[in-house]
């Protein structure tokens, strides 16, 4: 076979990381199946600008280190590309996620409402905290699996960061389209945030300690946490 | 149950507590005695398995047969490690104002009640509340409200409610409760040779206290309780 029956469209496409390729005014040419995802939590816009700053003055590629949080998607480089003044492609490399613990064991782990466990967790932050607290769930997202106690622990102490804050948004939805790999099985996950306008970070390593003992995936940013559960059935 | 209804922050943690009952969880309230915990955590878990934190034992035995589980004195906890409180819903009761991080990174929910001190709504209601039970009690009619200065909140409910029974007897002692009171003390206190010098002092000293702060003068004391002026502040040198 000779190298023009390459499919190179094909290996952009399952490419692990976003590849955007915009045209001169920043119009999508071209985005694959990770860059879907990423363009639901940051605008066309922002992502074109990311690109025309990063950009090598000469037609080429260049590639910057660069720290860029998008809701819980982070990514530690970007590599900018262009041969004409007609296009140019992005592509933004995920910092690798830390190697979760194998978790087989999992007699303590009880079919749970996500929901209520958030419930139950706001109504005893609110004895000591005056913050609004704003809620948006999905009521339609399925019960998981997950031990109860060592949960509603870790949700205690990531809301302890936000004791003295004067507004808390806490969102917890579907991750639609991503997935978690736990004891090398593929599952759907909830995304769990708590964003306001500052927070503690006190109790970071605690926090990180606690996701790790449950296989969550932790973000901690500068106003944010994120958790990436992971929706097990049996 | 008065309180529960009556104190913000206690209804709060009853309202927390109750929306927990059907989840695995482990809970830990810690306040200084006598501060309305274990009021709380027996409305609550009234049906439990109650057991003592002395008996590291026995709590063991406990968290491997039943559900809900409360322990108490959990201060008096040998070996933490020792606890397992996966799938049950264990409440523990902490006679505290502090707790440390270990104690705190073994439980899920941590709940604090503040000293009694430090919680003016709830020593209005609570005075308040003891005073109408104390004037019931001791069958008074008359409209009493105890003197804030008088309410003692050292040892926070104990303290606060002794304070308010012993302000009510007391204000409302007539002569013969009086007359009552002394002569069963000084039937237990009729021993030596001076009996009658060392005992007159019980009544003569605050009689003459009291003369001073309604009079200011002594002159006019002396007056008041037919007595000269000289022998007066003689009195006084000895007694103040």
């Amino acid at each position: 076979m000779s190298i023009s029956e390459v499919d190179y469209k094909f290996l952009l496409e399952v490419d692990n990381n976003p590849v955007v390729i915009f045209n001169h005014s920043g119009s999508i040419l071209y985005l694959n199946t990770n860059a879907e995802l990423l363009m639901s939590y940051a605008s066309i816009k922002e992502i074109f600008d990311l690109s025309l700053k990063n950009a090598p003055k000469e037609y080429g590629s260049k590639t910057t280190q660069i720290e860029l949080n998008y809701n819980h998607l982070n990514f530690y480089a970007i590599n900018v590309s262009y041969d004409s003044d007609s296009w140019i492609a992005i592509r933004l490399y995920y910092r690798p996620r830390e190697k979760l613990p194998i978790n087989s064991n999992r007699k303590n782990y009880t079919m749970t409402d996500l929901n209520k466990m958030l419930d139950i967790a706001i109504i005893q932050f609110k004895i000591e905290s005056n913050a609004d607290i704003r809620l948006f769930t999905d009521q339609d997202i399925p019960n998981s699996m997950i031990n109860q106690n060592s949960f509603l622990k870790l949700i205690r102490v990531i809301l302890s960061e936000y004791k003295s804050v004067s507004y808390l948004d806490i969102t917890l939805k579907l991750g639609i389209g991503e997935h978690i790999v736990l004891d090398e099985k593929r599952y759907p996950l909830v995304i769990l945030e708590f964003k306001s306008n500052g927070r503690y970070c006190s109790n970071d390593s605690r926090i990180k300690e606690l996701s790790k003992e449950l296989c969550l995936v932790v973000n901690l940013n500068e106003n944010n946490i994120f958790l990436e559960i992971p929706l097990i059935k049996n | 149950m008065f309180l529960i209804n009556h104190s913000v922050v206690i209804n709060k943690i009853y309202q927390s507590l109750c929306s927990t009952m059907d989840i695995f969880v482990s809970s830990v309230i810690y306040a200084e005695r006598y501060s309305g915990k274990t009021e709380i955590v027996k409305k609550v878990y009234k049906n439990s398995f109650w057991v003592d934190g002395s008996n590291l034992q026995d709590i063991q035995k406990a968290l491997k047969e039943h559900h809900y589980i409360v322990i108490t004195n959990f201060e008096k906890i040998s070996d933490l490690d020792s606890l397992n409180f996966e799938n049950v819903n264990v409440v523990a009761i902490y006679n505290s104002d502090r707790l440390s991080k270990r104690v705190e990174n073994k439980f899920a929910f941590i709940y604090h009640i503040p000293p009694l001190i430090q919680r003016e709504d709830d020593i209005k209601v609570l005075a308040d509340y003891y005073t109408q039970e104390a004037k019931e009690i001791f069958n008074v009619e008359k409209d009493i409200i105890v003197d804030s200065l008088e309410i003692d909140v050292s040892k926070n409910l104990k303290s606060l409610k002794s304070s308010i029974y012993k302000n009510i007897l007391l204000n409302n002692l007539d002569k013969d409760d009086l007359s009552y009171l002394l002569y069963h003390y000084f039937l237990k206190n009729y021993d030596g040779n001076s009996v009658y010098k060392e005992q007159i002092e019980l009544f003569e000293k605050v009689l003459i206290e009291a003369g001073l702060e309604l009079y200011k003068s002594q002159l006019k004391l002396s007056d008041v309780l037919g007595i000269n002026r000289n022998t007066l502040r003689k009195k006084i040198n000895e007694y103040l």
